[in-house]
C-alpha cells in the first residue's frame, strides 16, 4: 500500500482500500474520516445520487402533497358534489380522480405517507431486533450461538406471506398491525448479517487489547463492536425498506392491510385493479410510484454498500 | 454422501414439528372461533360444534392429535365446506399451483440464465447493460402491477389471451409471465455475478493457458461451477415464488393454493388455513433438503464438512 494515510475514527474499521479510490489525487494532508470517505465515494456514483434525489422528491411529495390541492384525501362526490368520478389528469386534478371522485394527487401523497412510514418504521423495528439478536448470538458464541442460528435457519425457510396474513388476521387491520406483521417475518436477515459481522470483529486484536486493559463485556460490545457494524446496518436498512414497501402493498392489494378511505400505495393499487377494465390509469399510477421507489432504494442501498466497502463492487 | 442425506432427512423432522407448533399457536391466537357469526349461535349448539371438531379439549391435546393425524395424511375437515376434507382441497388446488410454479420457474430459467451468461461473457458491453437493465426493472416491479398491466394490454385491448382462469394453454401464458418476470430477473443477476467470479478463477486461466478454446472452457469449467449458487438459491427462492403465486392466482382467479388460502382466511376456515400453511412450509423444508443434497452432488467438498 503506497498511501500513508491511516484510518481514523473507529479503530479496526478499515474497509478502505487506498488503491481503489483517488489513486491519482494529490496527497491529502488532513486525515479523512470514514464518514467523509463514504460521502465522497457515494457522491461520485451518479445512479445512486439520482436515486437518492428521486427518493427525496418522493418524501417531499408525500409530506406536502396533501396541502397543495384544495381537497382532502377522503373528500368525494358524496361530500362535495362538484367532484366527478374517474377523471383523467387535467389542470384541476393533476393525477385525476378515483371511483368516488376523490383527488388522486392528494390520495397518492397520503398513500405515500402511509407506505413510507410503515416501511421505515418496520425496518427500524427489524433492525433493532436484528441487532440485538444477532449481536447476542455472535458475541456469546458457542452452543448458544448455534441454537439461536438454527432457530433463524428454520424460520428463514418459511414462506412469509401466509404467516404475515395469519398475523394480520390475529392483530386486525390498520397501520400498527401491518408494521408488526411485516416486522415479525423479516428480522432474520439483519440478525444473520450482524451475527456474522460480530463473529469476525471479535477476533480483532483491538478487542483483545480492550479486554487486556480491563474493559467489560458491555463496553466491548457497545464501544468497539457495534459501532463497527454500523456500515452493514445502514446498507441492510436501505435494502430492507423496498421489501417492506412491497410487503405492505401486497397485503393491502389482497385487501388485508390498510382499508379505505385511508390509503396506502397498495390500497390504491387494489382500487385501481377493480377499475382496470375501464380506467387502467388508476393502477398504473401507484404501480409507477411503487416501482420507482423500490428501484431507487435498491440503487441507494447498492451505492452505500459500494461506498462503505469498495471491494464489494462487481461481486453481486 | 449417504451419511449427509440421512443426517439432513432426520433434521427435517424436528423442523417440521416446530413449524407445525408455531402455526398451531398462531391459529389459536386468532380472535373469534370458526363458528362465531353475527346471528349469535346458541351456547349448546356452539358447545356441540366445538366438541365435534375437537375444539373443546386442552390445546396441547389438540396439537398432539393434529400431529398424529397429520402423520397419517389426515389434516381435518374443512369447516365451511362440510363435505370436504382439507386433503380434498389440497388435491384440487395443489396441482394447479405446481403447474403454475413449474411453468414460471421454467420460463425464468430459460430467460434468466442465458441472459446472465451473455451479460457475463460480454461484460461491460451493451449486452451486459441491457441484461442488467432488464434485471433491475424486472426485480422491482411487483406482481400485482405486472399482472393487471398484462391483462389490460394482452387480454382486454388486444384480446390475444383470456383475462383469467386456468383452463388451457392460452390461459397459462399471462400468469406464467407475471410470476416468471421477477424470477428471471433474479436468475439473470445471480448467474451473471457467479459467472464473473468464476471467470476470474485460476483454473480458468490455466485451462485457457493450456490452449483450450474459450468455448470449451466456458462449457466445461465455468458453467458447471457458476451454476452451483444458482441451484442453492432455488430453495430460498421458492418462498418468493409462493408469495408471487398468491398474487398471481388472486389476480387471474386461478384455483390454486394461494387463492384458497386467501379465501379461507376471510371465511375463517381454520383447518384449511392451518393445513395449507403447514403444507407450504413443508414444501419449502423439502425443497431445502433437495437443494442440500444436490449441493452435495454438485460440489463434493460439501460432503466432507
Amino acid at each position: 500500500m503506497s498511501d500513508e494515510r491511516t484510518e481514523t475514527g473507529r479503530h479496526g474499521a478499515s474497509p478502505v482500500d487506498a488503491d481503489v479510490f483517488d489513486a491519482g489525487d494529490p496527497v491529502v494532508l488532513e486525515q479523512s474520516t470514514l464518514f467523509g470517505d463514504v460521502v465522497r465515494r457515494y457522491s461520485k456514483n451518479r445512479a445512486a445520487m439520482a436515486a437518492l434525489f428521486i427518493l427525496l422528491l418522493m418524501i417531499v411529495y408525500s409530506t406536502v402533497g396533501p396541502w397543495l390541492r384544495p381537497w382532502s384525501f377522503d373528500e368525494g362526490l358524496f361530500s362535495n358534489p362538484s367532484l366527478l368520478p374517474y377523471q383523467l389528469p387535467d389542470l384541476a386534478h393533476w393525477f385525476g380522480t378515483d371511483q368516488h371522485g376523490r383527488d388522486l394527487f392528494v390520495r397518492m401523497a397520503m398513500g405515500g405517507r402511509v407506505s413510507l412510514l410503515i416501511a421505515f418504521a418496520a425496518t427500524g423495528i427489524v433492525l433493532v431486533v436484528g441487532v440485538i439478536y444477532g449481536s447476542l448470538s455472535g458475541f456469546i458464541g458457542g452452543k448458544t450461538d448455534e441454537a439461536m442460528m438454527r432457530f433463524v435457519d428454520i424460520l428463514y425457510g418459511l414462506p412469509y406471506l401466509p404467516f404475515a396474513i395469519i398475523l394480520l388476521v390475529i392483530l386486525g387491520a390498520g397501520i400498527v398491525p401491518m408494521l408488526l406483521a411485516l416486522a415479525v417475518v423479516s428480522w432474520l436477515t439483519p440478525s444473520r448479517l450482524v451475527r456474522g459481522q460480530m463473529l469476525t470483529l471479535k477476533q480483532n486484536e483491538y478487542v483483545e487489547a480492550a479486554r487486556a486493559l480491563g474493559a467489560g463485556r458491555s463496553r466491548i460490545v457497545f464501544r468497539h463492536l457495534l459501532p463497527n457494524t454500523l456500515g452493514i446496518i445502514v446498507v441492510a436498512m436501505f435494502l430492507e425498506v423496498p421489501g417492506m414497501i412491497l410487503g405492505e402493498a401486497t397485503l393491502s392489494f389482497l385487501g388485508l392491510g390498510i382499508s379505505a378511505p385511508d390509503a396506502s400505495w397498495g390500497t390504491l393499487a387494489s382500487e385501481g385493479w377493480k377499475a382496470l377494465r375501464s380506467h387502467p390509469w388508476m393502477i398504473i399510477l401507484p404501480g409507477i410510484f411503487i416501482g420507482v421507489t423500490v428501484l431507487c432504494f435498491n440503487f441507494v442501498g447498492d451505492g452505500f454498500r459500494d461506498a462503505i466497502d469498495p471491494r464489494t463492487k462487481e461481486t453481486k | 454422501m449417504t451419511k449427509l442425506i440421512v443426517r439432513r432427512v432426520i433434521w427435517t423432522i424436528p423442523v417440521l414439528l416446530l413449524v407445525i407448533f408455531l402455526t398451531f399457536l398462531l391459529m389459536k391466537a386468532i380472535p373469534g372461533g370458526p363458528f362465531t357469526s353475527e346471528k349469535g349461535v346458541p351456547e349448546e349448539i356452539l358447545a356441540n360444534m366445538n366438541a365435534k371438531y375437537g375444539l373443546d379439549s386442552p390445546w396441547y391435546e389438540q396439537f398432539f392429535r393434529y400431529v398424529w393425524h397429520a402423520a397419517q395424511g389426515d389434516l381435518g375437515v374443512s369447516m365451511t365446506q362440510k363435505s370436504r376434507t382439507v386433503v380434498d382441497v389440497i388435491w384440487d388446488a395443489f396441482p394447479v399451483s405446481i403447474h403454475l410454479g413449474v411453468l414460471a420457474f421454467g420460463l425464468a430459467m430459460l430467460i434468466g440464465i442465458p441472459a446472465g451468461i451473455v451479460a457475463a461473457l460480454k461484460h461491460n458491453t451493451i449486452w451486459d447493460y441491457g441484461a442488467m437493465f432488464y434485471s433491475t426493472i424486472g426485480w422491482a416491479l411487483p406482481h400485482f402491477i405486472v399482472g393487471p398491466v398484462l391483462i389490460y394490454v394482452f387480454a382486454l385491448r388486444l384480446g390475444w389471451f383470456p383475462t383469467s382462469r386456468w383452463v388451457g394453454v392460452d390461459s397459462w401464458v399471462l400468469p406464467t409471465i407475471t410470476l416468471g418476470t421477477a424470477l428471471s430477473a433474479y436468475f439473470a443477476r445471480l448467474t451473471r455475478g457467479s459467472m464473473l467470479e468464476t471467470l476470474q478463477q485460476d483454473y480458468v486461466r490455466t485451462a485457457r493457458a493450456k490452449g483450450l478454446p474459450f468455448r470449451t472452457v466456458v462449457l466445461k469449467h465455468v458453467l458447471r461451477n457458476s451454476l452451483i449458487p444458482v441451484v442453492t438459491q432455488a430453495g430460498p427462492l421458492l418462498g418468493f415464488v409462493i408469495t408471487g403465486s398468491f398474487i398471481t392466482e388472486y389476480v387471474f382467479a386461478i384455483p390454486g393454493l394461494g387463492k384458497y388460502f386467501v379465501s379461507s382466511v376471510s371465511n375463517r376456515d381454520y383447518s384449511v388455513v392451518m393445513g395449507l400453511a403447514v403444507l407450504l412450509s413443508s414444501i419449502i423444508i423439502f425443497a431445502n433438503l433437495v437443494v442440500d443434497i444436490l449441493y452435495g452432488i454438485l460440489d463434493p467438498r460439501i460432503r466432507y464438512e
